[in-house]
This record gives structure tokens, C-alpha cells and sequence, in this order.
């Protein structure tokens, strides 16, 4: 009884988040003539009209292009930027680190809107608008105490006795990190990776400020311009929509094993 | 010739002094416990000696050599963690066989080394496997195996046993003393735990707040404490103490006098075992509290009814009270142990 009870939920949950894109991955694989059938049909056509429609006709892999190099560069700095933090502020005695901790959550507190402006006249100053750095700096910043916090609090986890451990055995300082700590702390790294990669990938309304000139815009601003002044091509924003969410879904798939493989266990005492 | 000499040793965390000039030998064979309480800088004397950790002041000196600025591996040690520190991205093997490793040790000699430690501690069939997919026994024996396959002069333990529940770590504990009888290893060994350092050591160094207190026997340590610290510290239930002074070849206190021989004259402390106190008699009295039967051993846990003192007394088999039962007491007169100024005195007789 319990057993069905919590299929039942398993798949309601599954169901409600995972429903709306099979709508729009259903509304996507349609061609022109069915999408505007009502009832709407609930098996598709199967046509790649639509997709072809979005590359060609809405310059939609310039938007990927923007995207995967903005969210790409966001994600090497912040996870680069927040290891080089958050091992110091695991490892060593400090007397402020719940402090410098604190202080690092506060600043990611600020609503996007309380800071834009400032930001905007940043940027123009530093002659960074409509470039490529002018959107990864401020997302590095938005996402780096995030990535201090979690990886911070993952490193923790991991004991000081392994890189001990790991001397004793004959290592230097450099094999240290590359044999022993970098393995071990992969996953916490690949987790936040992927957190500050979706954040930089999903981002609107930085993107939508800072970013003006087509030739850069990223894949959220892109696909918001999609509607005419006369009428919504509802097949291409489906067909964009799907194709924006795939390089997600795929790095997920790719790293979650590495993600959910215990942390640390069996290192200790487990 | 001596595995181990610390002379001096001496570490400081800013304002901390961890350890305050260190004077210890350990002798090729030995197995030294460093036993004290919590804090008291037993692990920082380990990582001081295993080279984790920088000395503030002293010398090191392994085998004659001072080693002071010397890396870990240099030492010739091997350390086994309190938390085993196991690698959990490498299988058994792959961890059995880093330290040698990383000393770029010939393939095959490597394999046997580690074939060879695997079989010792029994755990052959677990190669292949995680540290993850082992349980706290194993996981315990494998950090030993990866001391044991560099053949180190000197094995460093940092309370190894702690973590494992009692009776795994009474058969460990049995383990640990076959293993080095075996491989006639030098050993350091920290704990906390006196059954261990009872059991294990042929040394023991009792520490305390950053000192040496005591250097000696399991039987020297129990017997013969040299300071009240040690007294007080080795022994369960602890020492009774009573505060007295002595004069005219007497020690008064607690409102009786007892006999003594010693070289001394003025304030002292006395302590008696509770396996040396005795029913009946007029050294002492008390209500009795609580009684604790162990199986093999009975206590009585007293309490005087006008100084509030509390009493810990060892029943003898055909001894028996009643929680309530007002009972008096007497020592043996024999095995008394009387301090002063922090040190133990002399008796040369008593009566
Ligand atoms: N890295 C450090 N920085 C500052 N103080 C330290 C450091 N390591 C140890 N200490 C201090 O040095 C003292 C001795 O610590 P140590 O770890 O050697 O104690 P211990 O005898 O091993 O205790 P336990 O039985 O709890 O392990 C303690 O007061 C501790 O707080
Ligand atoms: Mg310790």
C-alpha cells in the first residue's frame, strides 16, 4: 500500500515538473499545419520544420554561440576563483571565517534590480557593454558566493588528515592537490559547475540590459525576441526553447554520477 | 641505539603552547603510548615527530639523524590516522600501493609488498574493492597495511582505535600488539584511552597541558605515579586523595593520623587506591551513594557526611553494603602514595 502510495506521488512530482517541457518538445516537433489543430493533437507529426525555421530565419545559433561562451567563461572563473576561496577558508584557523562567511552570503543577498545600475554605469565606463566580459564579470560576481558557500562547505567535509595522509605518503604540495584533493573534491567542483553554468545560461535580465547589439545577445534574449509585432511564431519559440534546454539536460546526464557518488566515502569513518 | 630522541621539543600556535620542551627517548622495539587527556598536545607531539607540523624550539632526531627540516617522507615514517584517511578514489590495492608509489619502487617489488601486507592483516579478498565498501575493521586494517608496506624505522598512531565500537576495538587492540611483536617495529602510539596504554605500551608517557609527567612502565605508571596529574589520571575508578599534613614522622588528616616514613615535613597530598581501602577501620567514612558492579569488580561510591568528601571504594568478594548503609573505612597502609610540591615522595618505611 505504501509502496503504491508513493509511486503514485513519485510520478505526480516527475509528471508536474517534466510536463511542461514535453508540451513544448510536443508543440516543437509539429509542423505548421497541426500546430494550430484544436484540439491540439497530443502525438506530433514528427516534422523538423520549425527547428529549421528558428536556425535559419532567427540567426538562433549566434544566441548559442553567446550563450555557451558567456556561461562557459562565468563558470571557469567562478569555479576557478571560488576553489582558490573556499580551500583557505576550510582549511585554515581563522579568526573571522564565520564572518568572512557571512559577509560573502550577504552580498549575494542584494535583489539583481538594487544593483543594475550601478553595474550598467560600470560597464559603460569600462567601455563593456555589448562585449562578452561585460555579461561574464557581473554573473562571475553574482555566482561567486554561491560557489565560495558550496564549496566551502564541501571541502570541509573532506578531512585534512587525507592531505596529511598524502605527505606522509611521499607527496609534495602539488601532488597533494592534483592526486589526492582534486579527485576527492571533483564532484563538489562538477556540482558547482553546473548550479553557476545554469545560472550564467538562464540569466534574462542582466542579459537583457547590458547586452543591446543582437551580434552578442545570449539565448534568453534571443528567444524573447522571437514574437513579431503581428503574431507569435509559437513553433520556433518551442523549437528554441527545446533546443536551449538540451545542452542542460545533457550536462546533468553526463556529470550526475560523479555528483551523486558519495562525497567522500570511505575515507573516514563513514 | 635510539629510533627516537626529542630533545627540547617545543611547538607554539601564536599564543598556544601546544608542547613545552619535549625530552623523550624511544628505543629501537619499543612501543611508546603517549597517554593524557584531551588537548593536552599528544597529536601535535605525533606531527611534530611525522614532520606535519613546523617546531617552534628543539630537535628531532630519528636514528641519529636530526631531521628538524626534513619533509615527512625523508623521515622514514609511517603515520595511521585517527579518521584511517584512506584514499576513497582508489581501491585497496591502489592505497596499499601509493606510498610505494610515489617512492617509484620497482613494479614487481611493489606487488609483492603489498600482497605480503594484505595477507597479515587478512584482507586479501577486499583488493579490488572502495574503502566505502569496507567496514570500520577493515577500513582500520588497510590504513595499518599502508604503513606496514613501506617498512618504516618508525610507526606513528594517532588513537587509531577510537572510532571503532568496544568490541572491535578490544580484538584491533590485540591485533596491533600481535602485529608489532611480529615486526619487531618501533611504535608511537597516541591515546587517550588507559586500557590501550595499559595494554599496549611497554612505555608510557603520560602528558599533560604540554609536559612529560611521568616516563614509564605500565606497572611504574599504576604503581608508582610520579605526580598527583598521574595519580589522578591513570586508574578507574580514579585515586582517592585527602590533603593533610605531615609531622613528627605522621601524616594528619581528614581527622586521623597514619605513620610514614618520608623526608619531608609540612603540607601533603595522600592518595589511596579504592582496591586499597578496606570496610571498617578509622581513616575515613561515609554514606553510601551509588554501587557499580562491573561483573569482575564492585565499587562503592561514598559520600562523608559532614565534609561532603566523596569516597571510591573496591568491594572485596565477601564485602557487602546497602546504597544508604553508613559504612568506615581503612587504607593499606602499604600502598599509600604521598605528594608534595608536585612530586612524589619517598617512603622508606612505614609501621
Ligand atoms: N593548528 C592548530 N592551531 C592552533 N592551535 C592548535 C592547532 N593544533 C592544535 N592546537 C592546540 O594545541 C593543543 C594541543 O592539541 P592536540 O591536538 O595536540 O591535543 P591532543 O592531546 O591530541 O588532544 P585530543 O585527545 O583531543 O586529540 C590544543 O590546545 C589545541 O587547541
Ligand atoms: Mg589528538
Amino acid at each position: 500500500m505504501r509502496r503504491v502510495v508513493f509511486t503514485i506521488v513519485i510520478v505526480a512530482v516527475v509528471l508536474f515538473s517534466i510536463g511542461p517541457f514535453m508540451w513544448i518538445l510536443n508543440t516543437s516537433l509539429k509542423s505548421p499545419q497541426t500546430i494550430a489543430e484544436r484540439p491540439p493533437t497530443i502525438i506530433p507529426d514528427l516534422q523538423t520544420e520549425f527547428f529549421a525555421a528558428a536556425v535559419d530565419e532567427h540567426n538562433f545559433m549566434r544566441y548559442v554561440g553567446n550563450s555557451a561562451i558567456v556561461a562557459g567563461l562565468t563558470t571557469l572563473l567562478a569555479v576557478l576563483v571560488g576553489t582558490l576561496a573556499a580551500y583557505p577558508l576550510a582549511r585554515l584557523r581563522m579568526p573571522w571565517r564565520r564572518g568572512i562567511l557571512s559577509l560573502v552570503l550577504a552580498a549575494s543577498m542584494f535583489p539583481q534590480i538594487a544593483i543594475v545600475g550601478g553595474v550598467y554605469r560600470l560597464l559603460l565606463k569600462l567601455g563593456l557593454l555589448n562585449t562578452h566580459p561585460g555579461l561574464v564579470l557581473p554573473y562571475t560576481a553574482l555566482t561567486l558566493p554561491l560557489a565560495i558557500w558550496i564549496l566551502t562547505s564541501f571541502f570541509k567535509e573532506i578531512p585534512s588528515d587525507l592531505e596529511d595522509s598524502a605527505r606522509v605518503d611521499g607527496c609534495g604540495p602539488l601532488a597533494t592537490m592534483w592526486r589526492i584533493f582534486v579527485p576527492v573534491a571533483a564532484p563538489a567542483v562538477f556540482t558547482t559547475a553546473i548550479l553557476v553554468f545554469i545560472y550564467a545560461w538562464n540569466e534574462f535580465f542582466f542579459a537583457l540590459l547590458i547586452m543591446t547589439d543582437p551580434a552578442v545577445q545570449t539565448l534568453p534574449v534571443g528567444i524573447a525576441k522571437f514574437p513579431g509585432e503581428y503574431m507569435v511564431p509559437w513553433g520556433e519559440l518551442a523549437a528554441a526553447a527545446v533546443i536551449a534546454t538540451i545542452p542542460l539536460v545533457v550536462l546533468v546526464l553526463v556529470l550526475q554520477r560523479r555528483i551523486i557518488s558519495g562525497l567522500t566515502a570511505g575515507a573516514v569513518k563513514g | 641505539m635510539s629510533t627516537l630522541e626529542l630533545r627540547g621539543l617545543t611547538k607554539r600556535f601564536g599564543e598556544i603552547e601546544a608542547l613545552n620542551a619535549i625530552d623523550l627517548t624511544v628505543d629501537q622495539g619499543d612501543f611508546c603510548v603517549l597517554l593524557g587527556p584531551s588537548g593536552c598536545g599528544k597529536s601535535t607531539a605525533l606531527r611534530c615527530i611525522a614532520g606535519l607540523e613546523t617546531i617552534t624550539d628543539g630537535d628531532v632526531i630519528i636514528n641519529g639523524d636530526r631531521v628538524n627540516e626534513k619533509t615527512p617522507k625523508e623521515r622514514g615514517i609511517a603515520m595511521v590516522f585517527q579518521t584511517y584517511a584512506l584514499y576513497p578514489h582508489m581501491t585497496v590495492r591502489e592505497n596499499l600501493a601509493f606510498p610505494l608509489k610515489m617512492s617509484k619502487m620497482p613494479k614487481d617489488e611493489m606487488e609483492k609488498r603489498v600482497r605480503d601486507a594484505a595477507s597479515l592483516l587478512r584482507i586479501e579478498p577486499m583488493l579490488e574493492r572502495r574503502p566505502r565498501e569496507l567496514s570500520g575493521g577493515q577500513r582500520q586494517r588497510v590504513a595499518i597495511g599502508r604503513a606496514i608496506v613501506r617498512e618504516p624505522t618508525l610507526f606513528l598512531f594517532d588513537e587509531p582505535l577510537s572510532n571503532l565500537d568496544a568490541k572491535l576495538r578490544n580484538d584491533m587492540r590485540l591485533e596491533i600488539a600481535a602485529l608489532h611483536r611480529r615486526l619487531e617495529a618501533t611504535v608511537i602510539y597516541v591515546t587517550h584511552d588507559q586500557v590501550e596504554a595499559m595494554t599496549l605500551g611497554k612505555t608510557i608517557v603520560v602528558m599533560n597541558d604540554g609536559r612529560i609527567e611521568q616516563v614509564g612502565t605500565p606497572d611504574e605508571v599504576y604503581q608508582r605515579p610520579a605526580t598527583p596529574f598521574v595519580a589522578g589520571f591513570v586508574g578507574m575508578p580514579a585515586m582517592n586523595f585527602i590533603t593533610g599534613e605531615i609531622r613528627n614522622d605522621a601524616f594528619e588528616g581528614n581527622g586521623f593520623e597514619i605513620p610514614v616514613s618520608v623526608d619531608h615535613e609540612g603540607e601533603t597530598l595522600l592518595g589511596v587506591r579504592p582496591e586499597d581501602i578496606n570496610l571498617g577501620g578509622d581513616h575515613g567514612e561515609g554514606e553510601v551513594e551509588i554501587i557499580e558492579n562491573l561483573g569482575a569488580d564492585r565499587y562503592a561510591y561514598l559520600k562523608e557526611t559532614d565534609t561532603r568528601k566523596r569516597w571510591a571504594v573496591r568491594l572485596n568478594a565477601d564485602e557487602s553494603v546497602d546504597v544508604g548503609q553508613a559504612v568506615n573505612l581503612s587504607f593499606n597502609v602499604e600502598r599509600l602514595h604521598l605528594y608534595a610540591d608536585n612530586r612524589r615522595l619517598d617512603v622508606t618505611s612505614s609501621s
